[in-house]
């Protein structure tokens, strides 16, 4: 359990205390020992797959002699937030690099998410690997296995992330905005321990997606008006299904999604959560929504309060390097603090990539919640690199 | 026919010639190796595989995409047409693809000769090129809309 200040505000809120289980654990040990062994394994077990990589060819390479043993990728990232109401300091900057390491092996899959940044207290996910300091923090993300028996039968375990669109697509390099939504990580656990089978099935036209997980999450409760936060590994079972839905060729993507979650405290009590995806692309533009919703501490029946939050996403790519976006944001942390827990965002901002591997993104925000008279307003800006080997 | 009229024509025609098959050099053919069990296949569906959402064929055989290395006027084509995207967009859809689920992008061919030796020599694999450039080492895909 960690507790963690009042901050009575919501720029703030991303000052989360994030999990607190100094032990690398059995699992990613053994996980990081896979991969190393993996990685040096002779040139033979290459030949099975000589397709991966983004390596030219000119003649027909059977065999990449001399190919690096693993993919490595990674971005190193800048934020700086500017507020006109944070209490203590009006600037923030963060620094952060996000290192994956992926081993693929026939139909064996291993992939590691390392990060590393230097306010480690804002991140709410990942386990730390090292002590963790006030200005440094060293965490895996995410480590697991994955074997593929078919598109729609593949298997993954180790540590892994609650399949919520955000939260597999959260990149610094790929997403439009700065900020994260705020209901990331608010309303759906971040990750969790343990087992899921999923797979893809495409048709012609469309095509499905499933994933059926289960283990121990990683959850943050927010309890009293001091916004007290709780962190306690629960059981948890969840599904999600994906429609690709047929257009007709009319939209670029068509994503429909729905996931819903049970929750299995120790305490006794159970909670439930649902939330739904839509994803459109067409050409220059693509709108992106989620909506969560989390009963807690349902106990015979009935619960003691809900979790909401919602957001919407619509972009536009301006020119070939240039996307405009907006969103509008919205959380309902505790429903017990009708007046105190109902916090909203506005944003609007740009995204420029010179090159593919380099995202800089400018964009302003406007802050309101019930428990306060006048909104405020932010500026945050951001720049990443991306690199890979091969 | 006048004079005037008769150059024209002359002129007219290597123009017209050169035009067409500088069409037919941009337009992309997909192939596949010559074991491959599909005639041809649904344009999403090429879309699945070449973007890796689909990774291996109904027999079993690991999908292998090839594509040409940028710049490109084929690649430009294909993804415009087949994989509706441009060139930045699949740079991030591959980031995203690195970071999120550890697959990396196609292997890139520099160009169709080597693209075709590429398909011809994997059973799974499957690619573009500019029709001029068929023959027999490979099979060619009808796409269906």
């Amino acid at each position: 359990m960690t507790i963690e200040p009042d901050m009575n505000n919501m720029a703030r809120d991303r000052y989360r205390n994030g999990f607190r289980n100094p032990s690398l654990g059995l699992q990613c040990t053994i996980m990081l020992l896979m991969l190393g062994v993996t990685s040096f394994l002779p040139a033979q077990a290459q030949t099975t797959l000589p397709s991966q990589g983004d390596q030219q060819a000119s003649t027909p390479p059977p065999v990449q002699p001399g190919a690096f043993p693993i993919d490595i990728a990674g971005y190193l990232s800048f934020q700086s937030l500017r507020d006109n109401d944070l209490q203590n300091t009006k600037v923030f900057r963060e620094y952060s690099g996000s290192l994956f390491l992926s081993k693929n092996l026939n139909r064996w899959r291993f992939h590691l998410e390392l990060n590393v940044n230097t306010l480690p207290a804002m991140d709410n996910n990942g386990l730390f690997l090292l002590p963790q300091r006030h200005s440094l923090g060293v965490r895996l993300d995410s480590g697991f296995v994955n074997y593929v028996s078919s598109d729609a039968l593949q298997i993954s375990a180790g540590y892994l992330f609650i399949p919520t669109y955000w939260r597999e697509h959260r990149y610094q390099s790929t997403t439009l905005t700065v900020d994260n939504p705020l209901l990331d990580e608010n309303v759906f656990p971040t990750a969790f321990k343990g087992g899921m089978i999923h797979g893809d099935k495409y048709f012609d036209d469309w095509g499905v997606s499933y994933a059926l997980y289960g283990g121990v999450d990683q959850q943050t409760e927010f309890t009293g008006p001091n916004r007290s936060l709780l962190t306690e590994g629960a059981r948890c079972v969840g599904v999600k299904v994906t429609a690709h839905l047929p257009s007709a060729h009319f939209f670029d993507t068509f994503d429909v999604a729905f996931q819903e979650l049970g929750r299995y405290p120790s305490d006794g009590g159970r909670d439930d959560v649902y939330g739904t995806e839509f994803l459109l692309r067409k050409q220059r533009v693509e709108v992106l929504s989620e909506f969560a919703h989390d009963s807690l501490d349902i106990v015979g029946g009935s619960r003691a309060y809900i979790r909401e939050g919602v957001y919407v996403q619509p972009s536009y790519r301006i020119a070939k390097k240039w996307f405009g976006v907006m969103r509008y944001d919205r959380l309902d942390a505790d429903s017990r603090m009708a007046t105190e827990s109902n916090q909203s965002r506005q944003s609007a901002g740009v995204t420029f990539h010179p090159i593919p591997s380099i995202s800089l993104k400018l964009e302003g925000d406007r802050y309101s919640a019930q428990s306060r008279e006048r909104a405020h307003y932010g500026i945050t800006a951001g720049a990443v690199i991306f690199f890979h080997k091969p | 026919m006048t004079r005037r009229e008769l150059i024209r024509f002359a002129l007219a025609v290597p123009c017209v010639r050169l035009v067409a098959a500088e069409k037919a050099d941009t337009t992309p053919v997909v192939i596949v190796h010559p074991s491959n069990k599909f005639d041809s296949l649904g344009r999403s569906k090429v879309r699945f595989l070449f973007l890796r959402r689909v990774s291996r064929w109904p027999w079993g055989a690991e999908v292998r995409p090839i594509e040409l290395s940028p710049p490109n006027l084929l690649r430009d084509r294909f993804l415009a047409e087949v994989l509706r995207t441009t060139e930045e967009q699949l740079e991030a859809y591959w980031i995203d693809e690195r970071a999120t689920r550890g697959i990396t992008p196609p292997i890139q061919a520099r160009d169709a000769e080597a693209a075709r030796a590429l398909v011809a020599a994997r059973p799974g694999a499957i690619g573009y090129i500019p029709a001029s450039a068929l023959d027999a080492s490979v099979k060619a895909l009808r796409i269906e809309d």
